[in-house]
């Protein structure tokens, strides 16, 4: 019987695995196991780089009353040029 | 489950006033928190369409954003690819997002936008039972 086993963190709800070519015309079982993990004290952050204040280049708070009618104007914009 | 709203966001990435940005910080950086796709279009339409955002910049700040361990993203890899229609045709995100579906899910899509339309016929698919 083939079979491999993965490692894999959950981030949505979908699972992209290269490693099924082997298995293409074939039934297969497949079950989700939750590894257990040892409690953290405090959530860490382990990325490298920080998305805070990426974009301060770009800030102006007179634009700030603006925010509420952005999805407004994305639509307007679109359909405007049809 | 706990969701963080748009603002919480765009003050985070924009870091346009300290006592929001601390918190935002605190939440975005510490806390366990699920970012809906909807939260995630008006982001991208609150930094293009206000603060005239350009689209590279966009996706190098929400995709180092989703790369953060403790928050969750819907459908994580369709949000990635939607990124790359977004800039690389230069497609609405809405439209960005719908192309993603198609190339990802395999999703049919339907609709009168000619300019989606083209694209979406040139994004190749294969089907798990084509090999």
């Amino acid at each position: 019987m083939e079979a491999i086993k993965l490692t894999k963190t959950i981030r949505s709800h979908t699972l992209q695995i290269s490693e099924l070519d082997q298995f293409q015309g074939q039934t297969v079982e497949i079950i989700i196991l939750a590894l257990e993990q040892t409690p953290r004290t405090k959530p860490v952050r382990t990325q490298k780089k920080s998305a805070g204040g990426m974009l301060s280049k770009y800030k102006n708070i007179e634009l700030w009353e603006q925010e509420s009618h952005a999805w407004e104007r994305a639509v307007k914009e679109k359909y405007a040029n049809r | 489950m706990r969701i963080v709203d748009t603002n919480i966001i765009v003050r985070y990435v924009l870091r346009d006033h300290e006592e929001m940005y601390a918190k935002a910080k605190t939440l975005l950086e510490e806390q366990e928190i699920f970012i809906p796709l909807e939260v995630v279009a008006e982001v991208v339409y609150v930094l293009e369409k206000v603060y005239r955002t350009e689209r590279t910049d966009i996706r190098e700040t929400l995709l180092t954003l989703s790369d953060y361990e403790n928050l969750s993203f819907y459908e994580h890899d369709l949000m990635t690819e939607s990124f790359t229609f977004y800039c690389d045709e230069r497609l609405d995100y809405i439209d960005a997002l719908l192309c993603a579906y198609k190339k990802i899910k395999y999703a049919e899509i339907d609709s009168f936008d000619k300019r989606l339309n083209n694209v979406l016929r040139q994004i190749t698919t294969i089907d798990a039972d084509d090999s």
